[in-house]
């Protein structure tokens, strides 16, 4: 797991303890990490913060996978 | 225990047809907004009044009828808006039928509802807009974008008034479909006066009145009836969410008194509360606070709120109570709210009976039950077990009129005027109704949408041959398939690695679910599953 992906990874855990210990892109955030979809809006929404950038609501429908949403913090410049 | 229950119905006029009530709000509460609207960009609030409310639907219906709708049905696939309830009142004060649309589902879902429910116009907002024109194009829809009703206002306006349309309490009004065992979607016909004799009933209950903020799919009945009408009912101000990313603006300008939610909410509005506490460093200290309260035991809610005063303005600052519905309630949110002076009043309904059954009231709540009986309904535990536990039936004003063009489903769960509802549970000495299972095969999820193993079993066996045999179930509130591979497909296709090559499908089957029935986790077993004498599988794993 690249150092991106395990930020990511510590980062989701504080919104659901049954994050593996090991992810990797392909993951879906909802079928195989047990997100619903509030714990995932309220993820996207504090990654902003943490992650100084912004998702379009637009952006928030197209997040199925952990590399959705790391692609889209890359692409965004996102201060890891 | 008792078996049976008949609570009459208190001796009071109630509306039956939906334009009665909103006359009623026009009369009795004309300068008190009906809905309320965020703007999530400038946080301005935007307040529709009752008389501009009717006026609006009146017009939407105006042109409805001039549009040659007239006992037509009617379906919506829409995010949640403004226009949305406009539709929604239009089209059944307009004589119409509503088929309201579950904005998740799959394409071969959406298909069989509109053609099943032979929908003739379809709604829809702009992020549907592909899905709709299939639709329209393959069932020969009339189709119009939600966006522009005001447009359609405008032109309504200009049109001669015919004058009022007169609708008909008891014939269909609303057509909705729920989950069925056979992995077919049922249409649930309800009345006009089915949902709003069940919720005027629910609402004198005890006191559910307050402003309160929305924040349901309006094509869940529980959302729409609850959530919506009650507070319509107890003419208070409901404030609409029209996107979850904004939850908290929405409670922080509706400043909701109550909210009706899914257990999923509740624990999550809770989880969100405590993160706030602990950010704020007032988590220790505010546990302190609980702890002393829990050894006095005499503090009210009423102190207590006032006690947390400062740190409940993350609700806004005025949440007293909670009603949750559509699933079993977590009860660690539950005792948490109270802490904090918040009651959750955990109650049951199901769209077959528009819906509220039960509910518990704010004095002598029990929240291991899912409530007292509501006024009006009559309710039986069917053939109780020896600890009185059995098929809860119910009987009165608000039961469905039946399925649309199912009469083997209705002489199922129809019997004498009894609806059977397929959950299992048990009634107390005080009425106060206790789920305890399920005799249908339905999976309830936190956020109380129902899942029809079979109907994801179906799209397994369609899609995925290397599966022989595949039953779905609910794993500690995952949805889980345990499967028995087809050897000789996976041979005659010299597929090397068969649990890798079915994971991989199933993962390409979930993106094409809706969220809430996609597939968390598979299973696979070395022998077939046991079956019946008619070559069933026997669900039980």
């Amino acid at each position: 797991m690249n150092e991106k992906l395990k930020l990511l990874r510590d980062f989701m855990l504080e919104y659901n303890p049954s994050v593996p210990e090991e992810i990797d892109t392909s993951m879906q955030i909802i079928a195989d990490l047990g997100f619903n979809s509030l714990t995932l809006i309220e993820l996207v929404n504090d990654a902003e913060d943490r992650f100084n950038v912004v998702f379009e609501d637009e952006e928030l429908a197209k997040i199925q996978t952990v590399g959705d949403i790391l692609g889209m913090l890359e692409q965004k410049g996102a201060s890891f | 225990m008792k078996t049976y229950t008949n609570i009459p119905a208190p001796d009071k006029k109630i509306v039956t047809t939906y334009r009665e009530l909103l006359e009623k709000m026009v009369d009795s509460r004309p300068d008190m907004p009906l809905i309320s609207l965020l703007n999530y960009k400038t946080n301005e609030k935007k307040n529709i009044m009752p008389a501009e409310f009717l006026h609006s639907v009146d017009m939407l219906g105006r042109w409805f009828a001039a549009h040659g709708c007239k006992r037509d049905n009617v379906a919506i696939l829409a995010d949640n808006s403004y226009e949305w309830i406009l539709t929604m009142f239009s089209v059944i004060c307009s004589d119409n039928i509503l088929v309201t649309l579950d904005k998740g589902l799959e394409m071969p879902s959406l298909e069989y509802i509109i053609e099943n429910s032979d929908s003739k116009v379809l709604l829809y907002s702009a992020a549907f807009a592909e899905k709709a024109k299939t639709l329209a194009e393959k069932y020969g829809l009339d189709l119009y974008a939600i966006e522009d009703i005001s447009q359609f206002i405008a032109q309504a306006e200009e049109l001669p008034d015919n004058g009022k349309i007169e609708t008909d309490c008891d014939a269909p009004a609303i057509l909705m479909y729920t989950s069925g065992t056979t992995g077919l979607p049922k249409g649930v016909i309800l009345s006009q006066k089915n949902t709003l004799s069940n919720l005027q009933y629910a609402a004198m209950q005890d006191d559910y009145s307050g402003d309160s903020v929305y924040l349901l799919p309006l094509n869940h009945i529980y959302g729409l009836g609850s959530a919506l009408l009650i507070t319509f009912i107890n003419r208070n101000t409901v404030t609409i969410n029209t996107n979850m990313r904004y939850m908290m603006n929405d409670i922080l300008a509706g400043k909701p008194e109550i909210l009706f939610i899914v257990p999923l909410f509740v624990q999550t509005l809770y989880n969100a509360f405590r993160k706030f506490l602990k950010a704020k460093g007032l988590a220790d200290k505010i546990d302190a606070m609980i702890a002393e309260n829990n050894r006095k035991g005499n503090v009210t809610a009423a102190e207590k709120r006032a006690m947390f005063a400062e740190v409940l303005t993350f609700f806004g600052g005025r949440l007293s109570r909670i009603v949750s519905g559509g699933a079993p309630l977590d009860m660690e949110s539950c005792n948490g709210f109270a802490d904090f002076g918040i009651t959750v009043l955990n109650g049951y309904g199901i769209t077959e009976c528009s819906p509220v059954l039960a509910v518990n009231p704010i004095v002598n709540n029990k929240p291991e039950s899912v409530g007292k009986v509501i006024k009006s309904l009559e309710v039986k535990i069917e053939n109780p077990d020896e600890n009185g536990y059995g098929e809860i039936c119910a009987k009165g004003s608000s039961i469905m009129m039946g399925y649309y063009k199912n009469d083997a489903e209705n002489a199922k769960s129809l019997i004498d005027g009894w609806f059977h509802t397929g959950d299992k549970g048990w009634m107390d000495d005080e009425d106060y109704l206790y789920i305890c299972g399920r005799i249908k095969n339905l999976i309830i999820l936190a956020n109380g949408e129902n899942v029809s193993p079979e109907e994801i079993e179906g799209f397994i066996y369609q899609q995925i041959k290397a599966v022989a045999e595949v039953v779905v179930y609910d794993k500690n509130g995952h949805i889980t398939a345990q499967i028995f591979k087809n050897d000789d497909y996976i041979q005659e296709n010299g597929i090397e690695d068969a649990e890798n090559y079915i994971r991989d499908a199933i993962s390409a089957l979930n993106l094409k679910l809706a969220i809430y029935k996609r597939i968390a986790e598979v299973e696979f077993r070395d022998t077939p599953f046991d079956k019946t004498t008619s070559k069933k599988i026997k669900r039980i794993l």
